[in-house]
C-alpha cells in the first residue's frame, strides 16, 4: 500500500476504486449467520427423529397401562403417519441445508484456486508487484461476483419460500406440541390408573415388597413422560425458532448485510441448540 | 357435512380427555365401590381415552394432509437452489479459466516463448477442469 504511506489521492485512486467497487458488489456482505442458522436447523432436524418416531412408542405405551380385558389400541396406525412427518420434516431439513450451501464460502474456492497466480503471472513476465496485485484483484472481483450472485439468489428463495416455510413449521410444530403431547397426557391419565389399581389396598397389603418395586416403576415411568413432554415443547420452540429465523431473513431482503442480522438470527440458533438439549436428554 | 379441521379434532381430543379424567377421579376417589362398578369405570376411562387418542391421531393425519401441497413446493425450491449452487461452482471455473487467460495474455505481451507455452498448458487445464 505505497499510496496510503504517501498519501498522494491521485495515486491511491484506482486502489480506492477497487475496493469501493468490490464493498459494491458484495456490500461488504457476511453470509455467515445465514449458513449458520441453516446449519443449526438442518441439525435440528436430524435431532428430532427419534421424537417423531415415538407416536407408536407412545401408543404400545398406553396399551401397556390398558385395564384387564381392554381392546388394546392398533399401533400400526403410527407407522404411516411417522413416515409423513418424516418425510415433510426432511423436505424442511433438505431446504434449509440448500441455503446453507447457497450461502456457505466453502462453495466458491476461487480465492484458494488463485494461489498460484502470482507465481505464474511472474513467469509470465509481469513484475512481482504487478503480479500480487493482480492476483488480489481477481481474487477479490471473483468472490464479488459470486457473493453478489448468492446473495440475490437467497433472498429470491427465501422470499419465495417463506409463508411455505411458515406453514410447515407451524403445522409441525403443532402436531408435536397439541397432539403428540394430547398422546402423552392420555399416557398420563392411563398411567395414573394402572398405578393406582396396583398400588390400591388389597394388592399392597398381600404383596409388600412388589408394592415397593411398583412405586420405584412408577416413579422412573413419571420422569421418563415428562422429559418426553419436554423435547415435545422442545420441537415446538425448534420450528419456532426456523420461522422465526426464516421471516427475519425475509424482511431483510437484498440487505443481508444489515448488523442486527448477526443479533437476531444469533437468538434464533442459540434457541435452536438449547431447545435440542430437552429432546436428547428425552431420547437418549 | 363439513369435514371435521384439525382444530375440530383436538378440540374433542382433549374434551375425551377431560371426561376419561373425570371418570378416573370418580373411580379412585369414591370409597366403597364395588369390584365389578370399578371394573366399568375402568372400561369406560379406557374406552375415553382411546378416543381421545383417535381424534389427535386424526388432528395428525389432517395437518399432514393440509400441508401436502407447501412440502411440495419447498421441496421444489430446494431444487432449485441446488441449481442455483452448481451454478455458482460453474462460475468458479469459469473465473479459473479467465485467470488462465490472463496468464497468457500476459505472458503474449511480454513475448516470452517459454511462459506463453506454459499459459497455454494452463489455459488447457483449466479449461478441462470446466463443466461440459
Amino acid at each position: 500500500m505505497n499510496c496510503m504511506r504517501k498519501r498522494t489521492w491521485p495515486a491511491c485512486t484506482p486502489t480506492i476504486c477497487i475496493v469501493l467497487l468490490v464493498c459494491a458488489l458484495t456490500s461488504c456482505v457476511d453470509l455467515s449467520q445465514v449458513t449458520s442458522f441453516a446449519d443449526a436447523a438442518t441439525q435440528a432436524g436430524t435431532a428430532l427423529t427419534p421424537l417423531v418416531n415415538d407416536l407408536r412408542g407412545s401408543c404400545e405405551r398406553l396399551n401397556s397401562y390398558a385395564p384387564e380385558g381392554a381392546t388394546l389400541r392398533d399401533c400400526a396406525q403410527y407407522d404411516k403417519l411417522e413416515k409423513g412427518i418424516s418425510s415433510a420434516q426432511g423436505v424442511l431439513v433438505n431446504y434449509m441445508q440448500a441455503l446453507a450451501q447457497l450461502s456457505a464460502d466453502k462453495k466458491v474456492t476461487f480465492s484458494q484456486g488463485t494461489t498460484d497466480l502470482a507465481g505464474k503471472l511472474q513467469a509470465a513476465g509481469l513484475d512481482a508487484t504487478a503480479s500480487t496485485s493482480a492476483t488480489g484483484l481477481a481474487g477479490k472481483l471473483a468472490d464479488a461476483v459470486t457473493n453478489g450472485y448468492r446473495r440475490k439468489k437467497l433472498a429470491q428463495f427465501i422470499h419465495a419460500e417463506n409463508k411455505d416455510v411458515q406453514t410447515l413449521t407451524h403445522a409441525l410444530s403443532d402436531i408435536f406440541q397439541k397432539d403428540y403431547k394430547q398422546l402423552l397426557t392420555n399416557e398420563e391419565v392411563a398411567m395414573d390408573s394402572y398405578y393406582q389399581r396396583a398400588l390400591q389396598k388389597p394388592n399392597r397389603d398381600r404383596e409388600p415388597l412388589a408394592a415397593v418395586l411398583v412405586v420405584h416403576e412408577e416413579r422412573q415411568a413419571r420422569d421418563e413422560l415428562k422429559a418426553r413432554v419436554q423435547a415435545a415443547e422442545a420441537y415446538g420452540k425448534v420450528m419456532r425458532s426456523i420461522a422465526d429465523g426464516h421471516q427475519k431473513l425475509d424482511e431483510a431482503g437484498q440487505s443481508l448485510n444489515t448488523k442486527d442480522l448477526f443479533q437476531f438470527l444469533g437468538r434464533d440458533i442459540g434457541d435452536i441448540s438449547s431447545s435440542l438439549n430437552d429432546v436428547y436428554s428425552a431420547f437418549k | 357435512m363439513p369435514q371435521l379441521t384439525a382444530d375440530d379434532a383436538r378440540s374433542l381430543a382433549k374434551q375425551f380427555h377431560d371426561a376419561a379424567v373425570a371418570v378416573g377421579n370418580y373411580r379412585f376417589n369414591t370409597p366403597g365401590l364395588s369390584a365389578s362398578a370399578a371394573q366399568r369405570l375402568d372400561g369406560l376411562q379406557w374406552t375415553l381415552l382411546n378416543y381421545s387418542s383417535d381424534f389427535a391421531t386424526a388432528a395428525i393425519a389432517i395437518t399432514l394432509a393440509d400441508v401436502q401441497k407447501t412440502v411440495g413446493s419447498i421441496d421444489a425450491a430446494t431444487t432449485a437452489i441446488g441449481t442455483a449452487v452448481k451454478k455458482i461452482e460453474t462460475l468458479d471455473k469459469v473465473l479459473r479459466v479467465a485467470s488462465a487467460l490472463a496468464v497468457l495474455g500476459a505472458a503474449i505481451i511480454t513475448q516470452n516463448p517459454l511462459a506463453i507455452s506454459s499459459a497455454i498448458g494452463g489455459v488447457a487445464t483449466a479449461t478441462q477442469s470446466s463443466p461440459a
